[in-house]
C-alpha cells in the first residue's frame, strides 16, 4: 500500500462514511431559493391545485354517463341529448383540467431552471471569493464536480420530483375530503396508512442517505481525478503511468458502483413499501367494510366506491415516497454545495476603502512576517522602501520566496503581520481590485484562456482597442509570430494553450502585462522560456516601460537586473543582502557569489 | 443505442428475471380487486364469516407476494443500470488513457471531463427508467389492445385513429427536443471550461481584476445553459398534457360511439365499462412510454457523446514488436519533417540528428522553433509525417508505446504536478521506488534540501498542478520523476528555466555522473547549460541550422553566434 503514488495519504481521498449531516438544515437551505421565485411559485401551485381538482372530477362525470345508459338500458328510452351534453362537459373538464397542467408544467419547468441557475451563479461567486489557501487545496475536478455533478443531480432531481409531490398532495387531500364524506371510521382504517408509511420511508430514507452522500463524495473524487489526469495526460503517457491511473479509476468507480446501486435500490424500495401497505389498507377496507355490511351498518355499494377512492388515494402515496427517495440525491447533491457556500471567504474588503487616485508608486514594506503554513515561516520580518519610479529586483536560489512575496504585494495571501503601503496607504484599506490595478504582472506560471489572442492579450485592459492589442504585441515582440499565424490576431489559442510554445505563451502573457500600463510592474521570471535573442529584444522595450515606473523584477540572468536601482538578495525569507549592482559586488557576500556562478562553467569550459 | 443493447447482452438472465418479477407482480395486483369482488359477492351474501377471512389472508398472500417481486425488480434494475453505468464509465476512461495529443485536443479535457461523468449518469437514470417501467408498459398495451379487440373490433377503429396520431405528437415533440439537448450538452462542456480555466487562471484572474469579467462569461454560458433547459423542460411540459388530452379526448370517442352501439343492443354496458378500462390501460402504457421517450433526446446526445470517444481509436497506432526494448538508446532523426494535424506549415522539415548514450545533445532554437515538438515525437505524442525516428536502429512506431516511453525519461517544459504526496509524484518514475531510491533522485535533482525543509519531508502533499511549491522546486521534482525511472534516454524540455545558476549547475553535473551510459538529450535556452555538450543541435525556424560541438559552432553557425552574442552581451562578458 505504502508503495502506490495514490495510496491513501493522496489528499484528496475522502474518507469513507461521510458523517451524518444536517441534512435537514440543507432542504430549508434548498427552499430559500424557492423563496426567490414565490410569485411563479404560488401560481405553479394554484395551477397544480385546479389541475388535479378537475381530474379528481372527471371520473364522477364520467360515471354518470355509464349510469345514463344503464338507465337507458333498463328503461328503454335514451336521453340522448342529455348524454351529449355530460360527454361535451367532460370534454371541456378534460381540456381545463390539461390546460392548467400545461400552466404548471410551464411554470415549473421555469421554476426549478432557473433555481439551477440562481445555484450556479451563487457557487460562481463564491468561488471568485475563496481564498487561494483553499482552492489551492483541493483538486480542480472535484471543485468542478460540485458545479457541474452536484448542482446537475438537484436540477434533475428537483424537476423529476417537485412537481409530482406538489400534485399527489393535492390529489391526496382532494381524495381525502371525499373518503371523510363518505364514511368517517373506514376512512381511519385507509388514513391508518400513512403513519406507518412515514414511519417506515423515514427509516429506509435514513438508510439509503448515506449512500447517496457518500455517491456524490465519490463523484467528486473521481472527477478530480479524471481531471487531472486528463490534464497531465502527457506526464501520465510518458511516465506508462496509465495502469495506475485505471486502477485508482477503478477503484473509486467500484466505491461509487457500490453507493450508487444501494441507493438507488434503497429509494427505489419506497415504492413498492407503500405500495404494499395501501395494499394492506384496501384489503383491511374490504374485509372491514364485509364485517360492517354484515352486521347492516353499510351498504355495499358504499364499500365499493369506497375501494375506489382508497385505490386512487394509494396511488399519490405511492408517488410522494417515490419522490422523497429522489429528493435524497437532491439533498445529498445540495449539501455538497452548501458546503462550499459556506466556505469561509477572502478576508473582508476594508468597509471604507481608500480611494486611489494618481498614484505614484512608493512601496513601504514594514515587518511583515508570512507563513503558508503554521509554524513554518516563509517571510520574517520583511522591511523595504521603495521610491516612485525605482527598479527593484528581487534575487535569491529557488524557494527563498521572492514569488511569495508577490503573492502578497497581490493580496493573494494576506500578511500575518506587518503591513505594505503604497503611497503610504495600507493595502488592506484598499478595495481589492484597485489594488491590483495599481499592479501589472508576468507571472512565472503562464496562463492563457480558451479564446483569441487578440481577447488574451486584451485581457490586460478592459474595452482595449485592436491598435492597442497590436502596439503591446509589437511591444513584446509577438507580433512577428502572430501574423504567421493562420488566422493572425483572430487565432483561437486551444483549450489549456495547448497549440503554442511556451516561449510564445511568456511573450504574450509580457503583452498582456504590458497593454495593462500600470502605475507598478511585476515581473516574475517573465522571460525564463524566451530564447536569449528575443529577450534582449524584449529588455530593450522592458527597460523603456519601467523608465519611471516602480518595478519589481524577478530574475535568475542576472544579466536582466544589473541595471536596477535596488536588488534586493533573498535567502530563506530574509534579506540577505541590498544594494545596487556595484555596491553588491564589492562586498563579495551573496550576490557576488550567486553572480559569478553563472559565469563560473563558462570559465571552466574555456579553459 | 447498438451501445447500450450491447451493454445489456450480459444481463440476459437478470432481465428475464426482472420481467418475471413484474409480470408475477402485476398480475398480483390484478388479482386483488378481483379477490374482492369474490369477498363481496359471496362473503357478504352468505354473511360467512370464514370465507372472509380465507380471502382476507388470500389477498394478504398476494400483496406480500407483489411486493416481494417488486422489491426484487428494484433490486435488480438498480443493480444493472448502476453497473452498467461503471462498466461505461471504465470504458470512457480506459480508452480515453489510449488517446495522444491529437485526440485530446479533438475532444478537449473539459468534454472529455463531462463524457466521463454527467453523460453516464444520464444513461444511468435512463437505464433505471427502462428497467423499472420501461419493461412491463409494452405488455399492458399489447394485453390491452388484445382484450380490446376481443371486446368490440368495431370501437377498436377508434384506436387505429389516436394511436397513430398520439405517435405522431410524440415523436415530433421528441424530434424538436434533439437539438436543444445538443446544444445543452455543448453549453455544459463550456460550462466545464470556462469554470476550468476559473480554477487554473485564478491568479491571472485576480491580479488583472477580471473576476467580474469571468463571473459574466460563466453566466453567458449558465444563461443560455438555462434558456435551454427551460425550453426543453417546456417541451416536456406540452408532451404530458398533450398525450392526456389526446388520451381524454380517445375515452371520450370510445364512451360517444359505445353509447351509439349499446343504443342498437349491439353492445352491453358492461362491455363497454370494461372496453373504456382497457383504453386506459393502453393510453396509461402510452403515457408511460412517452415518459420514457421524454428521456430519449437526452440518452441519444449522451449516447452519442460516449460513442464518438469510443469509436475513436488514437492515431498513434502501438508498436507491433513487444520483444523490441531499449538498450543502449541511440537516438536517430532522420529526415524529419511534421505538420501539426489541422496545421498548415510544417513545424520541422527535414531534422536529422543523432543522439549517442554517454553524450550529452543539446537542442538550442529560438521561441517556437519546434524544439519541444522534437520532444513530443520522441514520445510518440504525434507521428512524424515523413521520415523516420530510430532508437537503437528500431524505428519507434515498432516499440511498443510501453516499452519506447519505459526508457525515456522526460521532463517537460511545463512541470506538471499531481495532487499527491511528494513520494507519490516521485514514483510515477518508478512505482515501487524505496525510500533511498526516491531520496537519491531527489539528491541528483537537488530537491533534498528543501524535501527534508518541510515538515512532512518526502509525504509533504503537493496541490495540484505543484500549486505549493516554488518554480523552482516544481522543475526539480519533475527532474527527480525523470531520474528515478533509469531510462536509457534522458528528454529534458528546458527543465532548468527556473533554477539560479548554482542549482543549474550542481545539477546538471550530478546528472552527467548519474546518466553515465544513457544518452542526454537536453533542450535549453542558456548557452551555460549546453556548453560542454558533446553535439549541440542548432535548430531554425524548424531547420536544423547546422550541428556540432560549442567551438565548431562557434566558428561556422551564424545563427549560433548571435545566440551567444545575445547572452554574453547581456552577461556582460563581451
Ligand atoms: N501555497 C503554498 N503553500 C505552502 N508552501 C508554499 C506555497 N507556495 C510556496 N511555498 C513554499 O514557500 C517557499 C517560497 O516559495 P516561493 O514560491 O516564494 O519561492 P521563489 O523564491 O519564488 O522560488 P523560485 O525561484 O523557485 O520560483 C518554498 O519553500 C515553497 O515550497
Ligand atoms: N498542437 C499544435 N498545433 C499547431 N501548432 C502548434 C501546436 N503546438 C505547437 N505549435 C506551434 O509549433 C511551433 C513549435 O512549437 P514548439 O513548442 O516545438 O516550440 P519550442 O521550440 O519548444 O519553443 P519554446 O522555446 O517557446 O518552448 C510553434 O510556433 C507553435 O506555435
Ligand atoms: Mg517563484
Ligand atoms: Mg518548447
Amino acid at each position: 500500500m505504502s508503495n502506490k503514488p495514490s495510496s491513501s495519504s493522496n489528499p484528496s481521498t475522502i474518507k469513507h462514511a461521510e458523517k451524518p449531516r444536517n441534512l435537514g438544515n440543507t432542504g430549508r437551505r434548498l427552499l430559500l431559493y424557492f423563496k426567490q421565485l414565490k410569485g411563479k411559485l404560488f401560481f405553479a401551485i394554484l395551477m397544480t391545485v385546479l389541475s388535479t381538482a378537475f381530474t379528481v372530477m372527471a371520473p364522477e362525470i364520467l360515471g354518470k354517463v355509464t349510469t345514463q345508459l344503464y338507465q337507458g338500458v333498463t328503461t328503454g328510452i335514451f336521453h340522448w341529448d342529455n348524454m351529449i351534453r355530460t360527454l361535451l362537459l367532460l370534454t371541456v373538464i378534460y381540456l381545463i383540467s390539461q390546460v392548467f397542467a400545461f400552466g404548471q408544467n410551464f411554470l415549473i419547468a421555469e421554476i426549478t431552471s432557473r433555481i439551477i441557475y440562481l445555484i450556479r451563479t451563487d457557487l460562481t461567486i463564491k468561488l471568485n471569493r475563496l481564498p487561494l489557501r483553499f482552492l489551492d487545496s483541493k483538486t480542480h475536478g472535484e471543485l468542478l464536480s460540485r458545479v457541474t455533478n452536484d448542482v446537475e443531480t438537484v436540477s434533475s432531481t428537483l424537476q423529476q420530483s417537485f412537481s409530482q409531490i406538489i400534485s399527489s398532495l393535492a390529489t391526496l387531500v382532494g381524495i381525502s375530503v371525499m373518503m371523510v364524506l363518505i364514511n368517517v371510521r373506514i376512512s381511519l382504517i385507509a388514513f391508518a396508512v400513512i403513519p406507518i408509511a412515514l414511519f417506515t420511508s423515514s427509516i429506509i430514507i435514513k438508510a439509503s442517505q448515506k449512500y447517496f452522500i457518500n455517491q456524490q463524495a465519490f463523484i467528486g473524487a473521481m472527477n478530480g481525478h479524471v481531471e487531472e489526469m486528463y490534464t497531465g495526460y502527457s506526464v501520465v503517457r510518458s511516465f506508462n503511468y496509465e495502469e495506475e491511473a485505471k486502477a485508482r479509476f477503478s477503484d473509486l468507480n467500484k466505491k461509487i458502483l457500490k453507493n450508487s446501486w444501494r441507493a438507488e435500490f434503497l429509494s427505489g424500495i419506497l415504492s413498492p413499501l407503500s405500495a404494499f401497505l395501501g395494499n394492506i389498507g384496501y384489503v383491511s377496507v374490504a374485509v372491514m367494510g364485509c364485517f360492517l355490511a354484515i352486521r347492516g351498518q353499510i351498504e355495499v355499494g358504499q364499500i365499493q366506491a369506497f375501494l375506489q377512492y382508497v385505490k386512487q388515494f394509494n396511488h399519490p402515496i405511492g408517488i410522494i415516497s417515490n419522490a422523497a427517495g429522489t429528493l435524497q440525491a437532491t439533498l445529498a447533491a445540495a449539501e455538497r454545495i452548501f458546503e462550499i457556500l459556506d466556505e469561509a471567504e477572502e478576508s473582508a474588503e476594508h468597509p471604507h476603502p481608500v480611494k486611489l487616485e494618481n498614484i505614484q508608486g512608493n512601496v513601504s514594506i514594514q515587518h511583515i512576517n508570512f507563513s503558508y503554513l503554521p509554524d513554518q515561516p516563509v517571510i520574517h520580518d520583511f522591511n523595504l522602501e521603495v521610491k516612485s519610479g525605482q527598479t527593484v529586483a528581487i534575487v535569491g536560489p529557488t524557494g527563498s520566496g521572492k514569488t511569495t512575496l508577490i503573492n502578497l504585494f497581490m493580496r493573494f495571501y494576506d500578511v500575518d503581520d506587518g503591513s505594505i503601503k503604497v503611497d503610504d496607504i495600507d493595502i488592506r484599506d484598499m478595495k481589492r481590485d484597485d489594488l491590483r490595478s495599481i499592479f501589472g504582472m508576468v507571472l512565472q506560471d503562464t496562463w492563457l484562456f480558451n479564446g483569441t489572442i487578440a481577447e488574451n492579450i486584451a485581457y490586460g485592459r478592459q474595452g482595449a482597442t485592436r491598435q492597442q492589442v497590436v502596439d503591446a504585441a509589437k511591444t513584446a515582440y509577438v507580433h512577428q509570430f502572430i501574423r504567421t499565424l493562420p488566422n493572425s490576431y483572430d487565432m483561437r489559442i486551444s483549450e489549456d494553450a495547448s497549440n503554442i510554445s511556451q516561449g510564445e505563451k511568456q511573450l504574450l502573457t509580457i503583452a498582456r502585462a504590458i497593454i495593462a500600463d500600470p502605475p507598478i510592474l511585476i515581473l516574475d521570471e517573465a522571460t525564463s522560456s524566451v530564447d536569449t535573442r528575443t529577450e534582449v529584444l524584449i529588455q530593450n522595450a522592458m527597460n523603456r516601460m519601467m523608465q519611471g515606473r516602480t518595478s519589481f523584477v524577478i530574475a535568475h540572468r542576472l544579466s536582466t537586473i544589473r541595471n536596477a536601482d535596488i536588488i534586493l538578495v533573498l535567502n530563506h525569507g530574509d534579506i540577505v543582502e541590498k544594494g545596487s549592482h556595484l555596491e553588491l559586488m564589492e562586498k563579495k557576500g551573496f550576490y557576488h557569489r550567486l553572480y559569478n556562478s553563472q559565469f563560473e562553467a563558462e570559465e571552466a569550459g574555456s579553459v | 443505442m447498438q451501445l447500450l443493447w450491447d451493454c445489456l447482452k450480459p444481463y440476459k438472465l437478470p432481465v428475464v428475471a426482472l420481467l418475471l418479477f413484474l409480470i408475477i407482480q402485476s398480475a398480483c395486483e390484478i388479482l386483488l380487486p378481483t379477490l374482492v369482488a369474490d369477498l363481496i359477492n359471496q362473503g357478504i351474501q352468505r354473511a360467512n364469516t370464514d370465507f372472509i377471512e380465507k380471502a382476507g389472508m388470500n389477498m394478504l398472500l398476494a400483496a406480500i407476494a407483489a411486493m416481494v417481486c417488486s422489491l426484487a425488480s428494484g433490486l435488480i434494475s438498480a443493480r444493472i443500470s448502476t453497473m452498467i453505468s461503471a462498466d461505461l464509465r471504465q470504458q470512457i476512461f480506459f480508452k480515453v488513457q489510449e488517446f495522444s495529443s491529437n485526440e485530446m485536443d479533438l475532444f478537449g479535457v473539459s468534454s472529455l471531463i463531462t463524457r466521463t461523468t454527467n453523460d453516464i449518469t444520464r444513461i444511468q437514470t435512463f437505464l433505471l427508467y427502462l428497467l423499472r417501467m420501461g419493461v412491463l408498459t409494452p405488455l399492458m398495451m399489447l394485453s390491452g389492445i388484445i382484450m380490446a379487440v376481443f371486446t368490440s373490433g368495431k370501437l377498436s377503429l377508434v384506436l387505429i385513429i389516436t394511436l397513430p396520431v398520439m405517435s405522431f405528437v410524440i415523436a415530433w415533440i421528441l424530434l424538436s427536443m434533439m437539438g436543444y439537448y445538443k446544444s445543452m450538452q455543448a453549453q455544459f462542456d463550456l460550462l466545464n471550461l470556462v469554470l476550468r480555466e476559473n480554477l487554473t487562471g485564478i491568479r491571472v484572474i485576480r491580479a488583472f481584476k477580471q473576476t467580474l469579467h469571468e463571473m459574466e462569461r460563466f453566466q453567458e454560458i449558465n444563461y443560455e445553459y438555462t434558456r435551454l433547459s427551460i425550453h426543453t423542460q417546456r417541451l416536456i411540459g406540452i408532451l404530458m398534457p398533450a398525450v392526456t388530452i389526446l388520451m381524454n379526448i380517445t375515452t371520450i370517442a370510445v364512451m360517444f360511439f359505445g353509447s351509439k352501439l349499446v343504443m342498437n343492443a349491439t353492445m352491453d354496458v358492461g362491455s363497454l365499462v370494461a372496453y373504456v378500462q382497457y383504453i386506459t390501460q393502453i393510453l396509461l402504457s402510452v403515457m408511460m412510454t412517452s415518459m420514457l421517450f421524454m428521456m430519449y433526446p437526452r440518452l441519444i446526445t449522451s449516447l452519442t457523446r460516449i460513442v464518438a470517444v469510443l469509436e475513436t481509436s488514437s492515431s498513434i497506432i502501438d508498436g507491433s514488436r513487444p520483444e523490441a526494448s531499449i538498450h543502449t538508446g541511440i537516438v536517430e532523426f532522420n529526415h524529419v519533417s511534421f505538420t501539426f494535424p489541422q496545421a498548415e506549415e510544417a513545424v520541422l522539415k527535414d531534422v536529422s540528428f543523432t543522439a549517442y548514450p554517454n553524450q550529452m545533445t543539446a537542442i538550442i532554437g529560438s521561441t517556437g522553433s519546434g524544439k519541444s515538438t522534437i520532444a513530443k515525437l520522441l514520445l510518440r505524442f504525434y507521428d512524424i509525417t515523413s521520415g523516420q525516428i530510430r532508437i537503437d536502429g528500431v524505428d519507434i512506431r515498432d516499440y511498443t508505446l510501453h516499452n519506447l516511453r519505459e526508457r525515456i525519461g522526460y521532463v517537460p517544459q511545463k512541470a506538471v504536478l499531481f495532487s499527491n504526496t511528494i513520494a507519490g509524484n516521485l514514483r510515477f518514475g518508478k512505482k515501487n521506488a524505496s525510500r533511498e531510491e526516491l531520496l537519491k533522485a531527489a539528491g541528483i535533482a537537488q530537491a533534498t534540501e528543501f524535501i527534508q525543509a518541510k515538515e512532512a519531508g518526502l509525504d509533504t502533499p503537493i496541490a495540484q498542478g505543484g500549486a505549493n511549491v516554488s518554480g523552482g522546486q516544481k522543475q526539480r521534482l519533475a527532474i527527480a520523476r525523470a531520474v528515478i525511472k533509469k531510462p536509457a534516454v534522458y528528454l529534458l524540455d528546458d527543465s532548468f528555466s527556473a533554477l539560479d545558476y548554482k542549482t543549474d549547475r550542481t545539477l546538471r553535473q550530478a546528472l552527467k555522473s548519474e546518466t553515465k551510459d544513457a544518452a542526454l538529450i537536453v533542450i535549453a535556452q542558456r548557452i551555460s547549460t549546453i556548453i560542454h555538450a558533446d553535439r549541440i543541435v542548432v535548430l531554425n525556424e524548424g531547420q536544423v541550422a547546422d550541428a556540432g560541438n560549442h567551438e565548431e559552432l562557434m566558428e561556422r553557425c551564424s545563427v549560433y553566434q548571435e545566440i551567444v552574442r545575445s547572452q554574453f552581451q547581456q552577461e556582460g562578458l563581451l
